[in-house]
């Protein structure tokens, strides 16, 4: 169905590409021209996105805004994509961060500038594909080449220890994706086996039951490489790596968006295809999940850096998106995903707050700061505010989605819920005790007495997230609403019996039987 | 046993090489010294004709003197890869020989005969004509292997080829000769006729036959073990002729071994596949690990090779069509990764062919913004990231594998990728991310070739069109294997 009659994902999802040409073809010394054009290219993308928000229809669960041509067409792969209540919000959040991230790089990039604004294009590029495909191969080429941006950008405009950290997150997600890739064959495949068809349609893999020790196969091949996409404990040890390295705007899309990759690949693989693994390794994921929470609320806690300090709370909150998942309720997966939200808002927000102070004294380090929130009020108040977001207190968006994924846990099980509960705690003790070390009792720092309060483009940057912080945390409804059909049907797809698989599978060979007599 | 002229319809590629071959042989008497380029360009121009008899040759299939020459759509193709791999190596030979002091007559001629051993090799069921293509395209490439004859690694190089190259072909000889006193045929399919009805034993000793059959393609193919060659003698040999004898021989070579086992073996594939998948295991893994040692580019390239040749041999142990034609489709996409890296590495050269260690790209991804995002393409594509033609060849080698339930192999390719990805990257990492400490460093200059550039550039984007829009190519590849 593509309610618009127009192509109106492809374009978004091409447009950072068209622009990227449009840049190499800028003198090099024309930095500020670069910066515009970048910028423009950006918000012209989040514009023509929006339609998608308001002419999405919430009340079927089928794929909508859909466009598809065939691409390789002796093999059945084709160029197929479209959104639902689950990937909607995943692609407008890409829109929407990335023209911040990049407005963000203003000052703080003013090495090889061209390159660097080539590749967030192309990075948008990537993520965007990655959530608007509905077809396996198609998914595969996109979430591979997303790879590439964010390894340059790391790499080049990185910190010190930039080519460790590149080398270890390129080395570790390549490393998950290329079994994810023989698990996509493998269900090529199988597809045929059963239908007859060759087809890498995810839509009709979705539907297609599978016998239990195949699904044990593919479920974990996927779950490999997503797991370490998200980071899920213990696949996360690239992530502290690589954010620390990354600069500022690649730490946002690295948090924001590029690991909603994993736990939305979750939600489009894991569940829906393999439904019996799914209930089989649901206590399993749950615990790793539930240890992840901890994991990094407690390693956070130590952590002397302000950004590796956020970094690790994705672990963390991570933790509570995939909990949400895999309590496999309704209310537990809205939550998760609306938790994907909010981390791309909340998180992606801290780290450009953290971006600033860096920008104007050139260290992360809690020790160096203290008292500061005299000189620079202003900026000392939007870090509050993304500091409670992130810690989920009432009135903002890190609340709802935080509360949804406990009441979904307790409707599983009260004793998920319980020990779940106590995790919001210690985001609290680590939060709020860097928030006090860096900004209040007095500066202890004489270097920090001339730090200028926030300009107006910072401004610009700020204001959209904190705006998103209390719309989804005042009135989630807007965003509950969409998602609320979809999660059904995928809940539904996940409690699939057994029994009926077997038949469904027999059937199907019965039929194939007759057709080769007739 | 009557030849009639028809027959020689079916080499006329063979013919348009020889007969330029034979020009070149007698102009360049009469060259002067500063007109010598003229070589290069009429053994381009044999290129190009014999280019367009393979491509209008395509779809009509030719049985010709007794089936020992058969130009059927997969050695068609065959031909077609490796003409445009010798065009591509004329191409970046010209200023190379120029510079080098070595513009002669003969690395021409001597490029055009083997390329004629090639077509042939690729185009015969009959186990004596593969020997004698296989023999004399050999001598073809270690003349050229040692064609800088002042540079004493060249000549080593050479040396060592030609040793092991002749240990290799007794092997070969000795499989044929196992074959013919069994059945009494050098035919593939007589033999796979009669090798469907003899006995166990005979069955038994075609695998040795097999075997030894194996060692002398897996030679030219450089497979674990019978690769010690190729390093070597990549390191070595002038940088285009590196490039060519990546690709040509390799593509005539997996052809003919598509042919033995497919059309030959059929009897006794379960065994074959057994032996073919330890081989590709350990060639892909050795190929990889080894790799990540390695300081010298056209060194690295080499032992990539050997990784690669381990990919392709994925696709023949699946034994099914899809595999066979995914291993032609990806010897297509090889082409233009590893010319296009081999170029690269030819532009960093010096003088003496050297200077071609990893440490000199420093910055060139800089210094070079074209050149050095299409080495950044190359090392995507060598290492299988999308969207690049080495991307796509690679998921229908394994999904081959994957089609015929031979998921572990399967498994174990990917792995082998996600390792080749260190070695790779380290380029991309050695061209944009490490500081280059002043200009003292870089006591080289580059090799600023006009055409080498050219090359670069237009292997670059084919690797990115083949990787987006695979689907023409690829139907070429499944349907070029018919047996």
């Amino acid at each position: 169905m593509n309610q618009l009659h127009f192509p109106i994902l492809t374009t978004i999802t091409f447009l950072p590409l068209v622009g990227a040409f449009l840049v190499a073809l800028i003198n090099e010394k024309n930095e500020n021209l670069i910066r515009y054009v970048t910028f423009g290219v950006l918000v012209l993308d989040f514009l023509i996105s929006l339609p998608l928000f308001f002419y999405f229809d919430p009340t079927t669960y089928h794929m909508q805004f859909v466009e598809r041509v065939p691409w390789i067409k002796s093999l059945g792969f084709q160029y197929y994509v479209g959104v639902d209540g689950i990937s909607l919000f995943l692609v407008l959040l890409t829109t929407f961060l990335t023209p911040l991230a990049q407005l963000s790089t203003w000052k703080a990039i003013d090495k090889k500038v061209k390159l660097f604004n080539i590749t967030i294009l192309l990075m948008q590029t990537g993520m965007l594909g990655v959530f608007i495909s509905l077809d396996m191969f198609l998914f595969y080429v996109f979430w591979e080449v997303q790879l590439i941006p964010m390894y340059m950008m790391i790499g080049i405009w990185g910190g010190p220890n930039r080519v460790f950290a590149t080398m270890k997150f390129f080395l570790y997600t390549f490393a998950g994706s290329v079994l994810m890739m023989v698990a996509i064959m493998a269900l090529y495949f199988l597809h045929h086996k059963y239908t007859g068809v060759y087809t890498s349609d995810m839509v009709q893999l979705m539907n297609q039951p599978l016998p239990h020790h195949l699904q044990l196969w593919l479920f974990l091949a996927f779950f490999i490489a997503f797991a370490i996409k998200v980071p899920m404990w213990p696949f996360h040890t690239w992530l502290p790596w690589a954010h620390v390295e990354a600069p500022t705007a690649g730490s946002v899309l690295l948090a924001g968006i590029l690991l909603k990759m994993g736990t939305y690949g979750f939600l489009r693989f894991n569940l829906p295809m393999f439904p019996d693994m799914t209930q089989a390794f649901a206590v399993l994921v749950i615990i790793l999940a539930i240890i992840g929470i901890f994991y990094g609320a407690f390693v956070a806690m130590v952590q002397p850096d302000i950004k590796k300090l956020v970094a690790y709370s994705s672990v963390s909150h991570l933790g509570y998106s995939m909990l949400g998942m895999f309590v496999l309720t309704q209310t537990g997966v809205e939550g998760s995903i609306l938790q994907m939200i909010n981390h791309g808002i909340s998180t992606g927000a801290l780290f450009l707050v953290v971006g600033i102070v860096y920008e104007r004294r050139h260290t992360r380090l809690i020790s160096e700061y203290g008292g500061i929130a005299a000189l620079v009020p202003v900026f000392a108040t939007f870090f509050m505010i993304f500091t409670l977001s992130s810690i989920a207190v009432p009135g903002t968006n890190g609340f709802v989605g935080e509360f949804m994924i406990l009441l979904g846990s307790f409707l599983r099980h009260p004793v998920y819920g319980i020990i779940v509960a106590f995790g919001g705690i210690f985001s609290a003790v680590y939060m709020l005790t860097m928030y006090k070390r860096v900004f209040f009792n007095k500066v202890t720092n004489p270097k920090n007495l001339g730090l200028p309060d926030m300009n107006i483009r910072e401004w610009i940057y700020l204001v959209p997230l904190l705006v998103f912080v209390f719309w989804i945390g005042l009135y989630p409804n807007t965003f509950l609403s969409r998602m609320r059909v979809s999660v059904e049907h995928l809940l539904n797809q996940t409690k699939r019996t057994t029994v009926s698989y077997n038949i469904n599978i027999q059937h199907k060979v019965n039929q194939t039987v007759v057709v080769k007599k007739g | 046993m009557l030849y009639s002229l028809k027959d020689l319809t079916a080499i006329i590629p063979e013919l348009i090489l020889t007969g330029f071959a034979f020009a070149i042989l007698l102009i360049d008497l009469w060259l002067p010294k500063r007109l010598k380029n003229f070589n290069g360009i009429l053994a381009l121009f044999g290129v190009v004709f014999a280019f367009a008899a393979a491509v209008v040759m395509y779809n009509t299939p030719m049985d010709a003197f007794n089936h020992m020459i058969v130009m059927d759509r997969a050695s068609n193709l065959a031909t077609i890869i490796m003409l445009l791999t010798a065009f591509v190596a004329i191409v970046m030979s010209f200023d190379f020989l120029n510079r080098e002091g070595y513009n002669l007559g003969e690395y021409y001629e001597i490029l055009l005969f083997s390329l004629v051993a090639m077509i042939i090799l690729a185009s015969t069921y009959n186990l004596i004509v593969m020997f004698i293509a296989v023999e004399t395209l050999s001598i073809g490439m270690y003349i050229l292997t040692g064609f800088l004859r002042h540079k004493a690694e060249s000549v080593e190089g050479a040396m060592k080829y030609f040793i092991l190259g002749s240990f290799a072909s007794t092997f070969l000889v000795l499989g044929i000769g196992l074959f013919y006193g069994m059945f009494g045929s050098v035919d593939l399919l007589t033999i796979k006729k009669l090798l469907g009805t003899s006995s166990e034993f005979y069955k038994w000793l075609a695998i040795l036959a097999f075997l030894f059959v194996f060692v002398g393609f897996g030679f030219k193919i450089a497979a674990f073990p019978f690769h010690s060659w190729t390093p070597d003698v990549y390191a070595s040999a002038p940088t285009p002729m590196s490039a060519f004898m990546s690709v040509a021989p390799k593509a005539a070579s997996f052809l003919a071994l598509l042919r033995f086992v497919a059309m030959g073996m059929g009897p006794i594939e379960a065994n074959w596949t057994k032996i073919l998948w330890v081989i590709a295991v350990a060639t892909m893994t050795f190929g990889n690990t080894v790799a990540l040692w390695q300081k010298d580019l056209k060194r690295l390239l080499g032992y990539s090779s050997i990784a690669h040749a381990g990919y392709m041999l994925v696709g023949i142990t699946a034994a099914n069509a899809l595999g066979y034609g995914a291993v032609m489709f990806y010897l297509f996409g090889y082409l233009f990764m590893n010319l296009g890296a081999f170029a690269v590495a030819e532009f960093i050269s010096q003088k003496d062919d050297r200077g071609t260690e990893i440490e000199n790209l420093k910055g060139f991804g800089y210094r070079y913004p074209l050149l050095g995002a299409a080495m950044l393409i190359f090392m995507f594509c060598l290492a299988g990231v999308p969207p690049t033609v080495g991307f796509v060849g690679k998921y229908y080698l394994f999904s081959a594998a994957v089609k015929s339930h031979l998921y572990w192999l399967a498994v174990i390719g990917v792995i082998n990728s996600a390792i080749s990805a260190y070695f790779y990257l380290n380029i991309v990492v050695t061209m944009y991310m490490k500081e280059e400490k002043g200009q003292e460093s870089r006591v080289y200059e580059v090799f600023n070739s006009i055409p080498v550039k050219a090359v670069i550039l237009i292997t670059a984007l084919s690797v990115l069109y083949i990787g987006i829009f695979p689907s023409t190519f690829l139907d070429i590849a499944l349907h070029s294997i018919s047996f």
